[in-house]
């Protein structure tokens, strides 16, 4: 499906949540961190698996790279009055649910502008509002969210060690990146991120 | 969402991503956010930098307000104090004079003490507190042992006019022998003693009135200044020996001591008598002034005494 030298025309197939495929282009793809890290230089033999996320929510975070593939350098987040009415529609157009769901599949990917302009405008909707006004427009979590979103966390880093661990184990056996299965590199790949999300956190 | 139909789960956002979030958001959002709930002040301080925060608390009659101030981008958030009758208030305000949030009480010690406990679980800042002409003896102990039971690092301590015991005065040689700066100007009683230990180690050390010292005693300091503002006759210090028993500490020691000035004014006690029949090396010698050189035993270190009426100097220039 790919070439390690891609060029703008190469195209992806994207996998989500729902087993759908659809294509993006390698321009827009190698906006992904994630992306870049996982088969930028092997390339891919068959359709990318981003299984966690569904394909309305993957669809709208490629269209926002699609888009952003001919603009400059990224160089830190433009000030929400500084954004075009392309980008101004893009985000007006969502509903609440899809940017949450946007956010955390740009997180997971690793797509710095759109990750940095969701964040921007979430900051934005809190500003110039008093301590009140905020309760309005934020959900404050119940001690009992609280400690399932503990819970899950804490769940996960054991989930992400065991694996790592695995992970780890198999690498050694590999000599190459190149002979491990797409599936194996996605899962090697999430564990790194895993990792160093939880190194993050730890901090 | 262009238009918020219900609020959103801000906090179920991975951390990471909360990270990101509030380095967007200015401090005074942060801490207002933070003030929201228990639960919402207890997630920002598990989201925000360690050791990036200071806190400046002033309480003069011409200026009283608490200052929060970071490291990085974030603009310092000020706290305005106000007295209104029954009521002293800190108030977070933006512009228009609109009070965001407001710590109230009876006493100025109640919002403080609330204000000191939410600071101290969200930011953890070191300190830096003057108490000024409105403060009391009862307000100083009200604030310095709840500092000290928040686990608050003090850098800054400074006392200007304030009315303290002589308990309290001493409560602070004790407690604050550490900090980076502790300044001393009030009231102290003729009968006041007090005597330090080495490790009373305080960088910049200034007395307003300091009858009481024992120079000696704080060679471990940086930085001394002593002074006579309340006008004692005789000061502890203004004598032959005391000048004399620091200038031989600091030759046989290995102390820190960078700078040490003592006025006895208006006591215009003629402090070149100190270095009469001492048998040191005269740098410079006027009508009004003598100095001499004197060198540590232990590294070779120099330093310079000059001595004039009612001054002495020991300055380490080498």
């Amino acid at each position: 499906m790919t070439s390690p030298a891609s060029s703008s025309e190469v195209k992806y197939l994207i996998e989500s949540s729902e087993g759908n495929t659809f294509d993006v282009s390698g321009a827009a793809l190698r906006q992904s961190n994630t992306f870049n890290a996982m088969f930028l230089n092997i390339g891919a033999d068959g359709p990318i698996p981003f299984t966690d996320y569904n394909e309305a929510t993957l669809k709208k975070v490629f269209e926002y790279c699609e888009h952003s593939v001919n603009e400059e350098n990224y160089s830190g987040p433009k000030h929400q009055d500084d954004l075009s009415k392309w980008d101004l529609n893009f985000f007006n157009e969502m509903d609440q649910k899809m940017f949450i769901d946007v956010i955390n599949a740009s997180n997971f990917l690793d797509i710095e502008r759109l990750t940095s302009y969701c964040c921007e405008r979430i900051a934005r909707m809190l500003r110039g509002k008093n301590t009140q006004e905020m309760i309005k427009v934020i959900t404050l979590p119940t001690a009992e969210e609280l400690e399932a979103k503990q819970k899950v966390e804490e769940k996960k880093a054991a989930a992400a060690k065991k694996v790592a661990e695995k992970a780890a184990e198999t690498a050694e056996k590999t000599e190459t990146l190149e002979e491990l299965p797409v599936q194996q590199l996605v899962q090697t790949t999430r564990n790194k991120l895993t990792r160093k999300y939880l190194s993050f956190s730890n901090e | 969402m262009s238009k918020v139909s219900k609020p959103l789960p801000l906090f179920r956002l991975p951390t990471l991503l909360l990270t990101k979030i509030i380095r967007y958001m200015d401090l005074q959002e942060i801490l207002l956010i933070s003030l929201a709930s228990k639960k919402s002040g207890f997630i920002m301080r598990s989201l925000l930098p360690r050791n990036w925060f200071n806190l400046k608390l002033l309480f003069y009659i011409k200026e009283t307000e608490i200052v929060l101030g970071a490291k990085g981008p974030w603009a310092p958030v000020r706290v305005k104090y106000e007295n209104g009758g029954d009521l002293f208030k800190l108030q977070i305000t933006q512009r228009l004079e609109n009070v965001f949030y407001q710590w109230a009480g009876p006493q100025l010690q109640d919002p403080v003490k609330l204000l000191l406990t939410h600071f101290a679980t969200v930011f953890n800042p070191t300190i830096s507190i003057y108490f000024g002409d409105i403060c009391n003896q009862e307000f100083v102990m009200d604030v310095l042992p709840l500092l000290k039971q928040l686990n608050l690092s003090v850098k800054v301590l400074k006392f200007w006019d304030a009315q303290i015991s002589p308990e309290t005065y001493k409560y602070v040689l004790d407690e604050y022998r550490e900090v980076s700066e502790l300044w001393l100007f009030c009231k102290i009683s003729s009968d006041f003693e007090y005597r330090a230990g080495p490790d009373f180690r305080v960088d910049n050390f200034r007395v307003g009135e300091g009858h009481w010292m024992h120079l000696e005693d704080f060679v471990n300091c940086k930085e001394v200044a002593v002074y006579n503002h309340h006008q004692h006759k005789q000061p502890k210090y203004a004598n032959l020996e005391e000048p004399r028993a620091l200038i031989r500490k600091w030759i046989e020691s290995e102390c820190q001591l960078e700078l040490f000035t003592v006025s006895s004014f208006p006591d215009k006690f003629d402090f070149r008598l100190v270095l009469q029949g001492q048998g040191l090396r005269t740098i410079e010698q006027t009508f009004s002034s003598h100095s001499v050189e004197i060198i540590r035993r232990s590294d070779g270190k120099k330093a310079l005494v000059t001595c004039k009426w009612g001054f002495f100097e020991l300055k380490v220039i080498d």
